[in-house]
């Protein structure tokens, strides 16, 4: 069993590295989780990122020092365009080629959050999936599945559940306390990898060409202009007062009234 | 005539008040658009028996065979229908799984999908919840469609249909408009509080496709409730991020008890040990949409501020007048959170 880690540099703006963090919380916890699954079952972790060296190799070099195996880089003209379900595309053919049988992946990004890479990617490759996880473990071998399952945690709605997932599988991970913590820049573990490879579209067997009606599909993005109007209050009372008047605090009993507050 | 498809997470004949909400933005883009509201709700289905065959008798199935069971008894199905009815409703479909797991892709998702090759909704819409979380994307995957998650409705002028939503940090919107596209639209909206006033009269639609639950996810474990109710029930919430010194703390607590609401945490505040993480409230852990959200020493950040419902009013007490949390407040208080919740707590007791 290969374990696939899906990364992405946090953007501060679109297409941009967000100069502060280098990964978000769930991106965090992919790396963190996907290496430890790797770990204990002395297998290789594979992190694959999909951009510009400039944007993601900072990625990839983090998730070497974390003692993954290799990083993959996807660069190619176009990417950025791609909707969820192209950039999938992409990530599930890169997938196939490196022979992952476990991917793990962040729920949902900081700066757009649509969490649909993980679950587009598992029906590509026609795996099962899992979002909302916040525990992974390796199950032992089965007789009932041959191609091994994991024991996969998942917190959604103030519930925690367990679940049974076979491979392939992508799971989607969300940080909790048990996701563990990983420095931004400090070797968490003797690097294995040597150094960052980078696939084309051609490595993939990808035409952009095939990919053009999921380019734009995503919608357009526009700045806003001109900060929201905030009603800036005087006082508590004054705060008070305005949240009465538009119906968003009730008025205190009348203690007079003999009601019950 | 156009489908636009919702889907209604129910427990018996009642819908969550996130699919309620749903529901009424479905209606106000079908008024617009002239299309037709389906609410489909996946029901688990069980063995036939006499009262399912009456209400095979009253649906539409797109495979007219033997009575199918829904696993709700008559009473439960015609309550339900009649209640998404009201909520703006043209037909009621029910979708037998033959899974009652929790709502997950591999218990509802291949039925829903095998539902939506029958109808072919140009429009499906989620109320954004966990289980949408789950499902939505990979039902997008499935269809080839565009996606839009925690999108906002925007109805133009001339009946244009478009789903926004604030990314990084509120300085951009995405924009996906419904005219620009020749495909299906998935789209997980923000739990917000219009409904919408339909008839009693909504249509039953019975589908058993013979889709089968993806068997390579199952639920081992009955998932325990947390102690605390879930915040995204919650009307009032009152939020500490890591301006909110340790002892501060149960401030909030006695402002979340006048308020008659429920306390969260930023991620910050989280991280310090101030909250529980299953109180976060965050793009990666809980989106939450109360009509009053008190941000107490919060910044605001991009991952915070895009967790809450754009519905929501937010109130904003901070010691720093430049943080970004006033941008996107409301109402804005600025002061120390030791200074301000008292004399707030005092006045909320005086009428």
């Amino acid at each position: 069993m290969t374990v696939a880690i899906l990364l992405r540099r946090l953007q501060g703006r679109p297409s941009t590295a967000s100069e502060d963090e280098a990964l978000g919380r769930c991106e965090r916890a992919a790396l963190v989780t996907g290496q430890a699954l790797a770990a204990a079952r002395n297998t290789d972790a594979i992190a694959i990122a999909v951009g510009p060296s400039r944007r993601e190799d900072r990625v990839l070099a983090m998730a070497l020092r974390a003692g993954c195996a290799r990083a993959v880089r996807i660069s190619d003209d176009g990417l950025d365009e791609l909707d969820y379900l192209g950039l999938a595309t992409v990530l599930a053919a890169a997938i196939r080629k490196v022979d992952a049988t476990c991917v793990i992946c962040g729920d949902r990004a900081e700066e757009e959050g649509t969490g649909a890479i993980g679950p587009a990617v598992a029906e590509l490759l026609d795996a099962a999936h899992l979002t909302g996880v916040i525990a992974v473990t390796m199950d032992k071998p089965d007789k009932t599945s041959r191609k091994g399952t994991l024991t996969a945690v998942r917190q959604a709605d103030g519930t925690v559940g367990e679940f049974r997932v076979e491979l392939p599988a992508v799971l989607c991970v969300r940080p909790s306390a048990l996701s563990g913590r990983l420095g931004d820049d400090e070797p968490a573990r003797p690097a294995k990898g040597t150094g960052i490879e980078s696939f084309g579209l051609a490595d993939l067997g990808i035409d952009l060409r095939a990919l053009g009606h999921r380019r734009g599909a995503a919608g357009r993005l526009r700045p806003v202009r001109g900060p929201r109007r905030t009603t800036m209050a005087a006082s508590a009372a004054d705060l008070v007062g305005r949240l009465r008047a538009d119906h968003l605090v009730a008025t205190a009993p009348d203690p007079a009234s003999g009601d019950d507050p | 005539m156009a489908c636009v498809l919702v889907h209604i997470e129910a427990t018996g004949d009642q819908p969550s008040a996130a699919a309620l909400s749903a529901l009424g933005d479905a209606r106000r883009i079908a008024t617009s658009l002239g299309a037709a509201v389906y609410a489909a709700v996946v029901v688990p289905g069980a063995p036939p028996t006499t009262r399912a065959g009456r209400a095979n008798a009253r649906a539409q199935t797109p495979r007219p065979g033997p009575a199918t069971s829904t696993g709700l008894d008559d009473e439960t199905t015609d309550r339900l229908v009649a209640a998404l009815g009201r909520a703006g409703a043209d037909k009621v479909v029910l979708i037998v799984s033959g899974s009652d797991g929790p709502a997950i892709w591999s218990s509802t998702g291949p039925a829903l999908a095998a539902a939506c090759d029958h109808l072919h909704p140009a429009l499906i819409l989620f109320p954004a919840t966990p289980a949408a979380g789950d499902i939505a994307p990979r039902l997008a995957a499935r269809l080839g469609a565009a996606f839009a998650a925690h999108a906002v409705v925007e109805l133009g002028p001339r009946g244009e249909v478009v789903f926004s939503r604030s990314v990084y940090g509120g300085g951009y919107r995405r924009r996906l408009a419904l005219d620009d596209l020749d495909r299906p639209v998935v789209v997980t909206l923000p739990i917000g509080h219009a409904l919408a006033r339909g008839g009693d009269d909504a249509e039953l639609l019975i589908f058993d496709l013979g889709a089968d639950r993806d068997r390579r996810v199952l639920a081992i474990a009955v998932a325990t409730p947390a102690p605390a109710p879930p915040l995204r029930d919650a009307r009032v919430i009152v939020a500490g991020g890591a301006g909110v010194a340790a002892a501060n703390w149960p401030l909030l607590e006695r402002l979340a008890a006048a308020l008659g609401g429920s306390v969260a945490g930023t991620r910050a505040a989280c991280e310090r040990g101030f909250i529980s993480s299953d109180r976060e409230v965050g793009l990666g852990a809980q989106y939450v949409a109360p009509v009053l959200y008190v941000a107490c020493g919060a910044s605001g950040s991009a991952g915070h501020l895009g967790a809450i419902s754009p519905d929501a009013e937010i109130v904003a007490i901070d010691r720093d007048p430049d943080a970004p949390i006033f941008r996107a407040a409301s109402y804005g208080l600025v002061g120390a959170i030791e200074d301000i919740v008292p004399t707030l707590l005092a006045a909320l007791e005086r009428r």
